[in-house]
């Protein structure tokens, strides 16, 4: 089954009075259950490409279209957390929820395991300013999980983590997206994270960016971190990293 | 602003410690200021003015302050005026939030009402006190009135300016998790807006003390601005002092108060407009 379609996808945005091409003529099929990580160079458009899927972005030309439409629940993960300050962090988690009118009865329960899921136990009467950017970033993961969506769309989900904790979200998002089938569409800068989640890696190009390749990951699952000191991997990740790197010296010399 | 973890394990938020002490210094010089303001003032009244109509040493004030509050007479009238305040400010707060929200959220009921509320605020409206007690005589409602009018403006300015200030980002986030508009209002663009109402709040409250006592100047049978007038028709100079002092007690407190509540409430929101 197919989660989501993109067919000839452009985007310009208006800057300055003068049209800043995005993006062209990209398109991509994702079938149901599939976990597609999108890597490319700063500035690319990737966060873009996410928010039109999401619908918080217009598109120039193409079509977006997604598996079942709006009955297709989507748990967005954004780059800058966005948590409202005046929630508290169990408030925040709970958003979602309360937005589809969920019980707080029901709504209470899931948000304080998702919050225990991402290691936030006892933090759940704090506010965000009172949070470290790792924390905050950890309620944003939060958030968008705690609705339990069927497609699961992630802006560097991980970014402002440490090392550790960031190897533990990976590994909870691995068994997660496994477990329930969920669709993941994630965004990241660190191939090793890329090539570790992926099914398939998506490598976008230079501004106006298009699909440079798309990389199937032939690992065996369930991944484990051991995973990374395998050849075959390394592999990957310098195949990857090679497209990666030639793509942003052309950012540089395109401007 | 610092994170600290106590024994308990809770992570508490703290202002630097350097802030502290300058709170320390500011009021300390403050206060320095409020003394040599009264002991100048004794001295002059004592010694260099000396009719007591025109000018009278704080001593005096402070006499007539305690007698008054013995006949329970400064209490009936400090009452009397607080009634009207608080009156006039929920209905300013009820109906300037109300329509601070509508402007807020429908751009083109915002393009309608702006100007008329902009003129309105800029407009010394203590001038309509007069015509104010004609329409609603002499008692409170139309000191209610008069506060209410001096009060609803920057509140609905200042609610409207932070509906559309909410930030887009808050917004999104609500749309991605499918909010509908009136969610939207509701549940982002209200809270958001609340440190921009609390400034509205602190705005309107030394302007609603202002429209009390104009309303009491002009007609009224108690309140400090009835005190007040009745101690100027009777050359009454320390009673008038202690219905200015009171006032601006009052006026202070009020203000402080808010201050307060906006100080807790900023980590919110870094800046609010004044
Ligand atoms: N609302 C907007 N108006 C004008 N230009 C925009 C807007 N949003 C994004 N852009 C531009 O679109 C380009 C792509 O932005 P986007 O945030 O999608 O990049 P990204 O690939 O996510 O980058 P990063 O990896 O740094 O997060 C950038 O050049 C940015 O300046
Ligand atoms: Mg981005």
């Amino acid at each position: 089954m197919i989660a989501l379609e993109l067919s000839h996808v452009s985007k310009s945005f208006a800057s300055r009075g003068q049209s800043l091409e995005i993006m062209r003529d990209v398109s991509l099929t994702v079938q149901a259950g599939e976990f597609l990580v999108v890597v490319g160079p700063s500035g690319c458009g990737k966060s873009t490409l996410l928010r039109m899927i999401q619908g918080l972005e217009t598109l120039s030309s193409g079509s977006v279209r997604v598996g079942a439409g709006e009955a297709t629940t989507r748990g967005f993960v954004f780059q800058r957390d966005g948590l409202y300050p005046w929630r508290s962090v169990l408030r925040n988690v709970m958003l979602g929820l309360e937005l589809a009118h969920v019980p707080v009865s029901e709504a209470k329960p899931r948000a304080e395991a998702m919050i225990d899921l991402v290691g936030l136990r006892g933090f759940e009467g704090h506010y965000p300013n009172e949070l470290s950017g790792g924390m905050r970033q950890r309620v944003n993961l939060a958030r968008a999980l705690a609705i339990d969506p069927d497609m699961l769309l992630m802006d560097e989900p991980f970014a402002a983590l440490d090392a550790l904790t960031r190897e533990n979200m990976q590994q909870e998002l691995i068994r997660i997206s496994a477990a329930a089938g969920k669709t993941v569409i994630l965004i990241t800068h660190q191939i090793d994270e890329a090539v570790l989640l992926a099914d398939r890696v998506a490598v976008l190009g230079a501004r106006p960016s298009h699909i440079l390749d798309i990389v199937r990951i032939d690992l065996p699952r369930p991944r484990t971190l051991d995973l990374k000191r395998t050849p075959e991997f390394q592999a990957y990740v310098d195949g990857i990293w090679t497209m990666v790197t030639q793509a942003e010296t052309e950012t540089r010399v395109g401007g | 602003m610092s994170i600290t973890t106590t024994e308990n394990g809770t992570v508490q938020a703290q202002r630097p410690a350097s802030g502290r002490r300058t709170n320390y210094r500011a009021l300390r010089r403050g206060l320095t200021s409020f003394i040599i303001l009264l002991v100048g003032w004794e001295l002059i009244g004592r010694f260099v003015l000396t009719n007591q109509v025109f000018a009278v040493p704080f001593s005096a004030v402070v006499q007539s302050a305690i007698e008054m509050w013995g006949r329970g007479e400064l209490q009936t009238n400090i009452a009397a005026s607080l009634t009207a305040v608080a009156y006039g400010m929920v209905l300013a707060m009820i109906i300037g939030i109300l329509i601070g929200v509508a402007m807020g959220a429908s751009t083109a009921f915002r393009e309608y009402v702006e100007p008329l509320l902009t003129a309105f605020y800029a407009t010394p409206l203590v001038a309509m006190a007069p015509i104010l007690i004609l329409w609603f005589g002499i008692g409170i409602a139309s000191k209610i009135a008069v506060v209410f009018l001096m009060a609803i403006f920057p509140i609905a300015i200042n609610t409207s300016a932070g509906i559309r200030n909410t930030d887009r980002e808050y917004l999104e986030v609500a749309y991605a998790f499918r909010a509908s508009r009136l969610q939207a209002v509701w549940k982002v663009m209200i809270p958001a807006a609340i440190p921009f109402v609390v400034t509205g709040l602190r705005l309107a409250v030394g302007r609603a003390i202002v429209g009390v006592v104009v309303g009491e100047l002009f007609g009224a049978r108690a309140g400090l601005g009835f005190l007040i007038f009745t101690a100027g028709q009777t050359f009454d100079t320390p009673s008038l002092f202690v219905g200015v002092i009171t006032l601006a007690f009052i006026g202070m407190g009020l203000t402080l108060g808010i201050r307060a509540v906006e100080d807790r409430i900023s980590g919110w929101k870094g800046t609010v407009q004044e």
